[in-house]
Parts: structure tokens; sequence; C-alpha cells
């Protein structure tokens, strides 16, 4: 009953819209497929963000805006190499006070989307109360932010890697937009590329060099959850295995042979300072296990209680290798492990490789400590000078 | 003095030696001194002192008699901040223990366990103690035993903990003498007495008789109900046994009248729910009690009353009151009353409204007395329900036969004054003021069992209230009751709307008989459903004696010989009740109670039990539960005209509902005490379980009940009424 002319257009039209949404979800399928979050382009303003900080409170772009020359800079807690920047940014901030030059970081990482292995050089991870730690601990003396929540900030300023650094004129025009100098190891620098532009903005000059590349770590976005929780899947399940120790394995363990360090950590199930602390145990074993690092549990427990003993180690995924004493007479044992030791436990010791005590604790674990004196000793070929950056303070 | 007068060279060599003497003796002596420090097993003390702590075992008694107990006990004080633990350590830890070596004949009990304290050590929850704590334990000497002085032994291994957790052990030893009889009367105490005595208090005593603990599953727990006889505001819940409870969670306390409720949530791991709950409960002022709780029905919390709540409910027994004077165990009385009204129309105002008031008088009263016993009973524990009356069967029997009797009258057999109306014996005889008192009293005998619609919820309200707020309501009850003929007495006028004397009063009198006699007819009923067909014989040999009294009394009118004679057959036809029903008839088991009604196809009704609701449920079948009983009116009615139709009958099936009769006909202590936790004091009353056990609390239905109603509940149950599991 249509007439077929109107019929004909009225398919075509149909037809042509069909394409058109089907053009477009491809399109979207093809850009949210990839985490694409370009840098924000020189010249651009500065995206507005309103984001907690260390101090409890929130702030906003706009609390810096008397500032002549603002620097954003995107750093973390975990990465190694915004560690080793640590101490730049601290005197950055401390030589251009007075200057007007404010001076903002933002942590762009979601910390559930990183995986236990990116952790193997730090104490803490990138929460807020992780950021707070590290503030405390390091003296930060600056506005340190968490956009760790919904990225949306990050993904506004879309840093590559931490630390990347966004300069921004009188006019929250972006003027530069890189590194903070050009080498990771502090003796080798040449050019101070953060201080160059500060410097040329502050005198109203062109900036020279208004781009650099970066290098660090590479940003955490929130896609990357499902790999860590994959990776934990997979640390979770692997094989949980309990053996005896008799007087000797343990004078054995006290020697460190491993060519490692060795966190060696006695425990028992009717303990319940040692129950509770388990967990962090294990997650720092998972964190630094892929670097010189191995840790041993040895229960306390009598060989009657094995059951117990591995039930506990299941539910706890402890893949590290677990020892339990052999006989009854754990005086005896503990004797040959340590002659000194008075018969607590938890009782957590550090072993270096030559057998040295690096750290040792009887009863509550200090995790943070025991983390820090790891860092402080473990050798560090691909990041020189970290290692004597955490043996200091 | 002659040693003064030598030389002071001399003094000074021979001092200087003396020095030397001591010094090496003092060197001697230290050294002995560490030796023996050093060699703890063989020093002979009672207490030691370890990491953190010091031990010691306490014997207060040290005199002890061949035959006799002994006492002594395990001592720790406690650096702050360490603890040791109680039997049940919690989420992590070890009680400490004991082993003996006794001189032979003497055997050491088991140490006790003071009440513990909560110790909370980050996620977990510990069981145990801080400070100090005596473990004390009884020794029992065999009459054999050698007397003289012995050594206790005790190898003691426990594990203290704060930061870190250390294990300990310590050997003790204590003497004692051994005596075969007491010189005085109370034997020597020894230097430990004190410690034995301050300390003995704090082990928890077992549960008193008139307490009761008693506990049921819920979805993520227990309900903990004890009762104590007096209202509880805090408790603590100590399990003896682990994977039962998960201890680091709270304990929530609702104090209840009578104890507490304490609401425990489940260890995650727990396989099975357990038979029993045993552990140790502390309660304020230090009381702390053992106890064993049976699973059974916990009470629902008694909600916050309201005067708002308080007035709605006292409306609704008015109203409820009013109504009860329709129903057909009431009327009968009514009319009664009214005939005598009409009759005494021409009389003045003020003297009806005086009956009129002793009337309510007698309704109020006879309510308030009943409330009184109730409350007195369920004080001592009984858990009676409105309506209790009616579950004895001698009260049916001879309830039945004194409602026969007054029909006898009223059908013309003879003659009793038209204000006769009470109850037989002489008090109702009696004119005037006090006949109208004992007619209100009548009214209220009669009226109990129908717990009218909407007086339900009130009467099961107020049950649970306090002993005030019970009479309150009860007395808005009797009010009501009494309302219709108090409003004939108030307005004269409307007596001028009751007919006037006539031939017709006789025939209404003679027809009135005819609805009593229909409830002596349902009161037969009654009793052959509680003591069978030899129960029924019994009571209709009672109503021949009975018509054989009224004879008597029709033939020779108004004498007193009469009187008497026909006084004594009566009391001969109540004896012959009282034993044809107790000792001739015995009691019909329950089951069978009832089963006639469902023979006529449609569903299957089982009996009720806890259990079986519980099994229903776990399949995935929402569970009807009818609560009801012979004597009840309303619940027969109920019964037939809405659950027993096709259309009811074919919406049980599509829910796959679980269909079960609890009946309270006889004394039941397992359904009282659900009517009690469903707020409801008597029959009929009607639940509906959903199948899942999100929640305990079923849906009430009302007590008069349509098809449309019990069709309407049923379709708004949870969809989730597939065979789902209980969720663990």
């Amino acid at each position: 009953m249509v007439p077929d002319a109107y019929s004909r257009r009225f398919v075509t039209a149909r037809a042509l819209r069909c394409l058109a949404l089907a053009a477009l979800l491809v399109t979207t399928v093809a850009c949210f497929g990839q985490e694409e979050h370009p840098t924000l382009a020189l010249g651009s303003q500065a995206p507005s963000f309103s984001l907690p900080g260390i101090d409890g409170k929130m702030h906003s772009l706009d609390e810096y805006k008397a500032a002549k020359v603002l620097v954003i800079v995107f750093t973390c807690d975990h990465c190694p190499t915004a560690q080793l920047y640590e101490p730049r940014l601290k005197k950055l901030v401390e030589d251009y006070k007075g200057k007007g030059v404010d001076f903002v970081m933002i942590q762009p990482n979601d910390p559930d989307a990183i995986r236990l292995d990116e952790l193997g050089y730090t104490d803490v991870s990138d929460s807020l109360e992780d950021m707070k730690i590290r503030a405390t601990y390091r003296h930060f003396d600056f506005p340190y932010l968490y956009d760790g929540a919904t990225q949306e900030t990050s993904r506004a300023y879309g840093p590559k890697a931490t630390p990347h650094v966004f300069i921004f004129d009188a006019e929250r025009k972006l003027r530069f937009e890189g590194r903070i100098d050009d080498s990771q190891r502090e003796s080798l620098v040449k050019r101070q590329d953060t201080r160059n532009a500060i410097d040329a903005l502050l005198a109203g000059m062109p900036v020279a060099v208004a781009h650099t590349g970066v290098f660090g770590c590479s940003t955490k976005w929130k896609s990357k959850t499902a790999s860590r929780l994959e990776y934990l899947a997979k640390v979770e399940a692997e094989p949980v295995t309990v053996e005896e120790a008799s007087g000797d394995a343990l004078k054995k363990l006290r020697a460190n042979s491993t060519g490692k360090m060795l966190l060696i950590n006695f425990w028992a199930t009717w303990c319940g300072p040692c129950v509770v602390e388990f967990p962090d145990l294990e997650t720092t074993y998972r964190m630094f296990r892929n670097r010189d690092f191995d840790m041993v549990t040895v229960s306390t427990n009598m060989p009657d209680e094995k059951a117990g003993v591995i039930k506990f180690l299941q539910k706890h995924h402890a893949s590290s290798r677990n020892l339990i004493f052999g006989s009854t007479d754990t005086y005896a044992l503990q004797a040959a492990f340590d002659p000194k030791w008075e018969s607590g436990v938890p009782y957590t010791v550090l072993l270096g490789v030559d057998g040295k005590v690096l750290y040792q604790q009887v009863g509550d674990l200090d995790v943070l400590a025991l983390r820090r004196a790891i860092l402080a000793n473990l050798p560090d070929p691909d990041y020189l000078g970290h290692r004597t950056y955490w043996a200091s303070r | 003095m002659a040693w003064l007068a030598r030389p002071l060279s001399e003094v000074h060599l021979q001092a200087s030696w003396i020095l030397a003497t001591m010094r090496f003796f003092r060197l001697i002596f230290a050294l002995g001194f560490l030796v023996i420090a050093g060699m703890p097993a063989l020093a002979a003390s009672s207490s030691a002192d370890a990491a953190h702590l010091h031990v010691q075992l306490v014997v207060p008694y040290p005199v002890m008699v061949t035959g006799g107990p002994g006492d002594a006990g395990i001592y720790f004080k406690l650096e702050p901040g360490w603890h040791v633990y109680w039997k049940n350590a919690g989420d992590s830890g070890e009680p400490p223990r004991v082993r003996w070596t006794l001189p032979e004949g003497i055997t050491a009990g088991e140490i006790q366990f003071p009440a513990p304290k909560r110790l909370p050590l980050g996620p977990l929850m510990d069981f145990g103690y801080e400070d100090e704590v005596l473990f004390p334990l009884t020794l029992s000497l065999d009459k054999a035993v050698k007397t003289g002085d012995a050594v206790l032994h005790a190898k003691v291994d426990w594990l203290v903990c704060r930061e870190v957790c250390i294990p300990g052990k310590a050997e003790l030893e204590s003497k004692i003498s051994i005596v075969d009889h007491m010189l005085k009367d109370a034997p020597p105490p020894g230097p430990d007495v004190e410690i034995y005595k301050r300390l003995l208090n704090r082990l928890p005593e077992p549960l008193p008789s008139s307490a009761k603990a008693v506990f049921s599953a819920t979805a993520d727990g227990f309900r903990l109900a004890l009762t104590t006889g007096q209202s509880e505001n805090s408790a603590q819940f100590f399990p003896s046994e682990q994977n039962i409870l998960s201890n680091p969670a709270p304990q929530t306390v609702a104090p209840t009248k009578t104890g507490l409720v304490l609401d425990l949530k489940k260890d995650p791991n727990m396989t099975a729910v357990p038979a029993r709950l045993s552990g140790v409960v502390e309660l304020s002022n230090g009381r702390a009690y053992e106890l064993v709780a049976v699973p059974g029905a916990v009470a629902a919390n008694a909600p916050v009353t309201t005067a708002a709540d308080i007035g709605k409910f006292a409306g609704l027994a008015f109203l409820g009151g009013m109504i009860l004077n329709l129903l057909p165990c009431v009327f009968p009385v009514l009319f009664i009353k009214g005939l005598s009204l009409v009759q005494a129309s021409g009389e003045e105002k003020h003297k009806l409204l005086r009956h009129g008031l002793v009337y309510t008088a007698g309704i109020v009263a006879s309510f308030w007395a009943l409330v009184a016993a109730l409350l007195g009973l369920r004080a001592a524990g009984a858990t009676l329900g409105w309506g209790f009356q009616f579950q004895s069967p001698v009260f049916v029997a001879l309830m039945a036969g004194l409602l026969f009797f007054l029909g006898l009258s009223l059908a013309g057999q003879f003659e009793i004054g038209l204000t006769l109306t009470s109850a037989g014996g002489s008090l109702a005889q009696k004119q005037g003021y006090a006949g109208s008192f004992f007619t209100g009293v009548l009214a209220v005998i009669v009226a109990t069992p129908c717990t009218a619609p909407f007086m339900g919820a009130a009467v099961g309200f107020a049950l649970a209230q306090s002993g005030v707020v019970t009479f309150a309501i009860f007395t808005a009850l009797a009010l009501g009751l009494a309302a219709p003929y108090l409003l004939l007495t108030i307005q004269p006028a409307w007596t001028r709307l009751l007919p006037r004397p006539g031939a017709w009063m006789e025939v209404l009198k003679q027809a009135v008989a005819v609805p009593l006699f229909a409830f002596v007819i349902y009161q037969v009923w009654v009793l052959a459903q509680m003591r069978g067909a030899a129960g029924v014989t019994a009571l209709l040999a009672m109503f021949l004696i009975l018509a054989i009294a009224g004879w008597i009394l029709g033939r020779w009118p108004a004498r007193r010989f009469s009187s008497i004679a026909a006084g004594l057959v009566i009391a001969g036809a109540v004896v012959v009740c009282v034993y044809g029903v107790n000792s001739l008839a015995g009691p019909v088991p329950v089951a069978a109670g009832g089963g006639q009604a469902d023979a006529a196809g449609g569903s299957h009704w089982e009996p009720w039990s806890q259990a079986a609701v519980d099994k229903y449920r776990a399949q995935g079948r929402p569970v009807f539960v009818d609560f009801t009983a012979s004597w009840c009116l309303s619940c027969q009615v109920n019964e037939r005209v809405a659950l027993r139709t096709d259309a009811v009958d074919s919406a049980f099936k599509k829910g796959n509902v679980a269909l079960l009769k609890a009946d309270w006909t006889s004394h039941d202590d397992a359904i009282s005490q659900v009517l009690t936790s469903l707020r409801r004091s008597g029959v009929p009353a009607y639940a509906l379980y959903a199948s899942n056990s999100t929640g305990d609390q079923p849906v009430l239905l009302p007590e008069v009940l349509t098809p449309g109603i019990v069709i309407d509940a049923l379709s708004k149950l949870p969809a989730a009424t597939s065979a789902s599991a209980i969720k663990p």
C-alpha cells in the first residue's frame, strides 16, 4: 500500500542510519579498546581538579591561582625512579620557595592496578594512607594529592610515567611537559630540563625545550586491575608445602648459604600475634621474591600438629618455603637456631647473604621497618643508588 | 673485755683475718646460692617466677584428712598486658595444663577455669585472663592414705602472650600433712588461704534450676534466650567449643522481662548446627553461670510500648469485648440479662443503672482475677494462654453440665429465678446486686475460649507487657464486654425499645435454650476429642443425672427439701463426671484428634513440630501452621470456611506449601512457647513461614479467615521458594 518510491527512500535512509551507527560503534570500541590517554598538548589550558591530599583536605587548581608558575608533577610511591627523584623534588620545592612558583605532586596510580611483583622496590604501595606514610618518612613539604580513586585528573593530563612534569604559566597554559632532568642517577645529570623551563617562565622568556621524553614507571591505569588479579590468582594457586626441620636443618638455616637475603619467621598456630601478622609477611615475600630475596616460615608447633599448620598455610596461600619443628623438644630446636632466642613467638629475623642479622624482632612485626631493612640491603643492579637511598633517611 | 687491752696491731691482724674469713665464706655462700639457683629442678618451691608472670601452687589448707577432699589451685600473677588463656582459648592461644606427681592414694581433679575475659587481638578474639587468676581444683584422698607429711608435685605448662607468645613451664611443690581426723572443727588455714578465698568466687556457677537457657538457629548464627526471672541488660557468652561461634563478632543483647536474648554470629567454618550450646555466660554484677542451652523457641523481643500503642490496643480490646457479646457462648447470658431488664423496665432509672454497673464490676473483677492468676502462673514459668481453662477435660465436662442444666431450666423443665444466670450454686440464686455481679462473672467464664477477632493481637500484646499494661488492656476488654448491657441500663429510654414483657418472653426463654443446648453439643464434641467415646458416655451419664435433679426441682417447686435433694443429685452428677472423665476415659492421642476433618480428600495436614517446620523450610517449601483447638469455635469455623475449601487447597498445592496443624486442645508446652514467640496468647493463630530462612518471623494471618485472605497471603510469598538450600 505504501508507494514504491517512498519505501525505497525509506529503506535507503534506514540503511544509511544503520551504517552510521555501526561505524560509530566500531570507532567507539576501537577507542576504548586501547588505553589512549593523550598527554596534554602544549599551550592547553590546565584542566581543573579537586583531589584529596595527604593532609586530609581537598585541594583544587584554583588554590594555586596566585602563583606565577605552577608545576604539577605526577609521581608515586612504588616506582624506584620516582623514589630516586624524591630528594631532587624536595630540593626543587625548596629552591623556588618565595619565587612565585607553586609545586603540586599528584599520584595518578590506582593501587588496585599494581601487581605484587611490581612492588619489589618499595615499602608501601600507592594508596592515600601509603602516601601519607611515605610523605612522613621522607619529609615531603609540598602538596601530595591522590588521584587513584577515579583517575579523572590523570586522564585529563595524560602522564605517561612517574615522574612526569607539567609546567603552566600565569595564565595556566601548558608551557613545558616532560622530565625533571636527563638522568636517573644524579651524578650523571647534564641537563636540568625542569629547572630551565621554570627559570625561563619566571624571566618571561620562551621555554627553549618545551617537551622531552619521560622515563620511569608507566602509569597504572584502572584497566590494569585485571592483570593484578590474574597475577594474584596465579600466586595463590602455587603449591603450599611443609617439611619437618631438625636441629641441623635449623643451624644451616641460620648460616644462610642460599646466596640470597633470607627472611625467617618463627610462628605457631596458637600464637595470636603470629596469626595476625602472617598475611603481611606473605605479602612481603611476594613483593621481593623476584629479587635476591627468599623467605622461610618455621612453625614451632609440635610435629603432631602438622595438620593444623598445613591448614593455616593453605588458607594464607603460603607458597614460601615452610618448615615445622621436627621434634617435640621445642627448646632444643630453638636453641639450635639461635641460642640467645628466649623462646617467644613470633620471632622474625632478616639474614644477609653472609648470615649477618640485618633485622630482628621478637613479637609484633613492624612490617615497614622490615621492608625498609630489606630495601636498604638488597643488591640493586637495575637501579644503582636505590639501595643507598634506602639505607639513608 | 680482756681483748680490748690487746695492742692495736694485733687487733688489726685479727680483724683482717676475720674479714678474710668472712669474705671467704661470703664467696662460698654466693657460689652455693648460684649453684642452688642454677638448679631449678631441685628447688622445692611452691612458686616460681617465669617470663612475665609468677606462678604458684596454692594449698589453702595444708592439713588434709584421709578419705576427704583437699583444696588446691594454680595461681598466676601476670605482668600488665600479659594474659593466659581459658579452656577454650578462642581464635588463638592454649590453656594452661598441670601434670601431677602425688603420693599414693591421692588423686587430683581437673583444674577449674574461672569466668574469662574477652581479649581482642586485631581481627581475632581470644578468651583468657589478665592481671591474676586462680585455677582451683579438688584433691581426693583415699581412706588408706598414709598419714604424716607428704609432697604435692605439679608440673605446670602454659602460654603467656602479649605482642609475643612465650610458652612456659614450671615445677612446683607444696608440703601437706595428712591426718586421720581433724582436731578442731575447721582445718587450720595456711598462708595461701587469702589468695584462695579471694579468687574462688570467680568460678562460674551452674545455672540455677529456676533459670532456663534455650537457643535457636538463625540465618547467620544463633539466638540464645536466657531466663533468670529478672530483666538483664548485659551479658557475654563464651562458648566451650571451638568453631561454633565467630569469636570476634559482637554479641547484641536484647533485654526481656525475665532475662535476655543474645544474638550470636556463627563461625563461618561451622559444619552443623550443634545439638547443644554450652559455655559460660557472664551477666552484670559479676555473675557468671555455666550453661548448656537446649534448642527451643526463642521469644521475639518485646517492643517498646508507647502510650499510643497501649491506647490502640486498649481500643481494640474494647471492641473485641463488645463483639464477644454476639458470640454464641455469651449471648444466651446477655439475653437472659436482657429479659430480666425487660421485666424490670418499670423500675427506677438509677436502680437499673446500678445493676448495670455491678454487672460491669463483676465482669471487670473476674477479668482481673483471671489476669492476676495468669500473671502469677506466667511468672511461675508455665506458659499458659487465654483459654487455658478449656484445655482441662474436667472443666469442659463441668461447663457442659452446667449449661445443660441451665438449658433444661430455660426449656421449661423447672423454674429458676430469671435472675439466676450465674454458675450453679447458691450464689447465683441471690437476687439483686449479687445476682448481677455473678452474671458478669458467668459471662467472663463462658467468653474465655472464644478469643474473638481483633482481640487476639491485643491479648498477645498485653501478655508480653508488664503487669500494669496487661491489666489496662484487660480492663478495656471487660468494659467492652459489659458495654451493651451497661448502655441499656444507662439509657433507660432504650428499654422502651425493648419489647414489653409478655408471653413472648416464655417463648424467647425457651428459644434461648436452643443455642445453649447447641453450645453444649459443641462441648460434647470437644470432650470427645479429648477423652473419646468413654468420656462422652460419662458426660451423657452426668446429663441424665442432672435431668433427674431438674425433674426433682420441677416436680416439687420452691420446696426446701426438693432443693436439697436436687443439690445432692447434682453433686452426684459432678462426681460421676469427674470420675468418668479422669479415670474411665484416657486421653486421646493428639494426632488422631482432628484427623476426621482431614479424611475428606484435600490437603494432607501433619501434626506440628518445630523440627517439621525447619525440615520443610530447608527443603525449600513454605510452611503453613494452623494453631487450633477443639474447644475453639473460631478455629473450627475458620477451618471449615477458609482452610478446607477447594480454592485454598489448590493454592496450597500450587505453592507446594507444607501444612502443619498445631493442636492445642490439650496442654502442650511446645505449642504454648511458639504462640508466645508469635505474640499470640491463644488460638486461633495462623503462621505462614517462607521457605528460605531469611529471618524467623512468619506472616501471621488474621483470626477471621476467608479463602481470599489465605490465597492472598500465599501469593505474597517471596519468589525464591524453589528448592534452595538454607544459606550457610
